[in-house]
């Protein structure tokens, strides 16, 4: 059953679309700048904040302003299904399923309530699933919805949902995404873990010290050839394979030696039918966190060995949480579509307990047909992607 | 397809590792959720530091554990431990504390019910969580489904729970109702052996399709119906056997009436309430109205 990607939607710190997001990881522009939009913040903080207000968003998403008042995450990921929908329209033929990712949900309008202890009626907005459920009533999409939320592997265990759906012949088609806006919520909340670089975040560095959040909203279709021949949409890319593994280690930490990544990543090649020698690439997690990194680099080494070409795009971002999984996704179908890897930033001295080295110049003009990215989240929660021409 | 082997409640009535239907018939009236004697099932050293959800679901975990190596753990939750993320957000909204403990960040986290229940178990299988309304466990369901179908034995759960602060807004939201506290977990596996009742569907669709869907599958000989809601606002489910009546109201409670029908079915009563049961009855339709537009279908038969 070949599952292939037929729509992409991304709005992050660096673009609005797909494209902006493309020029800037390709000219190495990083979205991180200091955080201005939240207000009642205990001190200064860096992360990759889209510089549009919910207004501005409000516009971009109707193309006029609206009156509703509706949670940023929400806005950011109508924004990106948007582009991912493109003109599909429901069909009684295709059997068509919904999947959302997010940790916030409508956090942000709980924060004003809980602060004014005004407008009660917001926290309608509160539950996670409130963005697929508009999202499913916009796009007039009527059977199967749900939320994933599994912290920062969110996207990416929706993705594989729905890539096992497609599989089970569950569904023809699927739209899924993730979204999450920066909040007060999960700065304070990581601020807290003392794992929030005030600088900005330096994956695979030997100097690292921690991640500097972002927000972001990435949708992507999902289409068995049933439905391609229907809706006669042009295949992006395919999924190949999804490994999902429980690291069982620590509420927040990845084991030192990263098992559950490991494990993630072999069941991924197992379902693709690969050897680690057939990934050209590698999207790492790669928060900067003193702990991710050299849990994830270890995995990465045992499984792949030392020469494989791996990078993370969270400086470019920030750690986008539960839509990280699906914008680096889309990234990496960009690095297929234009046999790019696009480098790690701030990266300055190699770790002492790796071997590998991450990419750290922009490499153009190398075959990249099989790409891996990885996700990992609090309750040892691993996820892995195969990206596929 | 999939098939029930264990299940576990904590709700309202004193359900933990017993049958929902006993204490129907001994009509014991709770209206408070009745925790189980925790220490005695989890150790003291974990408990301490565990929320009270994750409790709730640890706790039916351990009920539900088959002999067979569990291969993946999948939860429905609405909102979570909600207890702390109110109890995060009064930390940087009411003080003006720069130093804050990340213990209700983290246990805020939707995921940390299955990851703690991971942790636990020792489990480093498949691990998930869904959140959607009214209609989180049947995401989570049909996930499980999938997994079975995949050749895991799975640990399956429903989890919510309420508070004051949870309530207060409800009331300032006009709301008719209160939410309660309660969980109910499954093991499911491919095996039919000594199974106590198969899933032969789940569906997610809107309620104007509901009519027509029971019109095409619904066969009054040997069909019964069940329906309950995690609102109260709701007339439609009057006309059945109401599982939230007996499960309080919580947005994952369709586990609780799944529950219920898995012990219709391997019971000889005839009749409940003011519902009698087909004498040759075949299959239970649980139909959850998650919301004024959703609802949630769920097909078992023995």
């Amino acid at each position: 059953m070949e599952i292939s990607v037929t729509g992409l939607g991304v709005i992050s710190a660096i673009g609005l679309d797909l494209e902006q997001n493309h020029n800037a990881l390709r000219s190495l522009s990083s979205g991180i700048s200091k955080i201005n939009l939240i207000e009642g913040l205990s001190q200064d903080f860096l992360g990759g904040e889209i510089k549009l207000s919910n207004k501005e968003l409000a516009e971009i998403a109707f193309g006029k302003d609206v009156n509703e008042k509706l949670p940023r995450s929400l806005l950011l990921s109508l924004i990106a299904a948007k582009q991912a929908w493109g003109s599909n329209k429901p069909n009684s033929r295709i059997r068509t399923a919904m999947i959302g990712a997010t940790t916030i949900g409508g956090m942000d309008l709980t924060e004003q309530y809980f602060k004014t202890k005004e407008s009660v009626e917001s926290l309608h907005q509160h539950p996670c699933g409130i963005v697929t459920d508009y999202l499913a009533n916009y796009f007039q999409l009527e059977d199967f919805k749900t939320t994933v939320s599994t912290a920062c592997s969110s996207s990416a265990n929706a993705i594989m949902l729905g890539s096992r759906m497609i599989k089970n012949n569950l569904f023809d088609r699927v739209l899924i995404g993730g979204g999450d806006a920066l909040t007060k919520f999960t700065i304070n909340g990581f601020n807290s873990l003392r794992i929030y670089d005030n600088e900005p975040c330096k994956p695979f560095d030997n100097n690292r010290n921690g991640l500097n959040l972002g927000e972001a909203a990435g949708y992507i279709i999902l289409e068995n050839n049933k439905s391609i021949a229907i809706t006669k949409n042009n295949k992006i890319a395919s999924i190949l394979g999804w490994g999902n593994a429980n690291d069982s280690f620590h509420q927040t930490a990845s084991s030192p030696n990263g098992e559950g990544a490991q494990k993630a990543m072999q069941i991924a090649l197992e379902e693709a039918n690969l050897l680690p020698d057939d990934i050209d690439y590698i999207n790492a997690h790669g928060t900067a966190t003193p702990n991710n990194d050299l849990s994830e680099g270890r995995a990465i080494e045992t499984l792949f060995g030392e020469t494989t070409l791996f990078s993370s795009t969270k400086a470019y971002t920030g750690h986008t949480l539960a839509a990280a999984g699906i914008i680096e996704c889309i990234f990496s179908i960009l690095s297929i579509q234009n046999n790019t890897i696009f480098p790690v930033l701030n990266n300055n001295e190699k770790m002492t307990e790796l071997k590998i080295t991450p990419v750290k110049k922009i490499m153009q003009n190398v075959k990249i047909d099989t790409v891996l990215s990885n996700s990992f989240g609090f309750g040892g929660n691993n996820a892995s992607i195969i990206i596929g021409r | 397809m999939a098939f029930i082997h264990k299940y576990s409640t904590i709700s309202q009535g004193n359900f933990y590792n017993k049958n929902i239907l006993d204490y129907y018939f001994n009509n014991i009236a709770s209206i408070e959720t009745i925790h189980p004697e925790y220490k005695k099932v989890i150790s003291g050293i974990n408990l301490r530091r565990m929320s009270a959800i994750v409790k709730m679901g640890l706790a039916n975990t351990l009920a539900c554990i088959p002999k067979q190596k569990v291969g993946a753990i999948v939860v429905g939750t609405g909102l979570g431990s909600i207890h702390h993320t109110e109890l995060f957000l009064s930390s940087f909204t009411d003080s003006e504390l720069s130093v804050l403990s990340p213990t209700p960040f983290i246990n805020s986290v939707h995921n940390t019910i299955s990851g703690e229940i991971a942790l636990h178990t020792k489990n480093k299988g498949y691990n998930s969580t869904y959140s959607q309304g009214g209609l989180s466990f049947e995401g989570a369901l049909t996930d499980a489904i999938l997994l079975t179908k995949e050749g895991h034995n799975v640990i399956l759960g429903g989890v919510d729970e309420s508070t004051p602060i949870l309530n207060d807004i409800m009331q300032k939201m006009d709301s008719q109702y209160k939410f309660t506290t309660g969980s109910t977990f499954f093991n499911l596996s491919s095996i039919k052996k000594d199974s106590l009742a198969e899933i032969i569907n789940c569906i997610i669709t809107k309620k104007q399709k509901l009519y027509s869907f029971i019109n095409e599958n619904f066969n009054p000989d040997e069909d019964f119906i069940i329906s309950g809601s995690s609102f109260c606002n709701n007339s439609e489910r009057a006309k059945h056997l109401d599982y939230s009546k007996f499960s309080g109201i919580y947005m994952s409670n369709s586990a609780f009436g799944i529950q219920l029908a898995v012990e219709l079915l391997n019971s000889n009563i005839t009749h409940i309430e003011n519902h009698n049961l087909p004498l040759n009855m075949k299959r239970i339709f649980i139909i959850n109205y998650a919301t004024n537009n959703d609802v949630g279908i769920t097909i078992l038969r023995k």
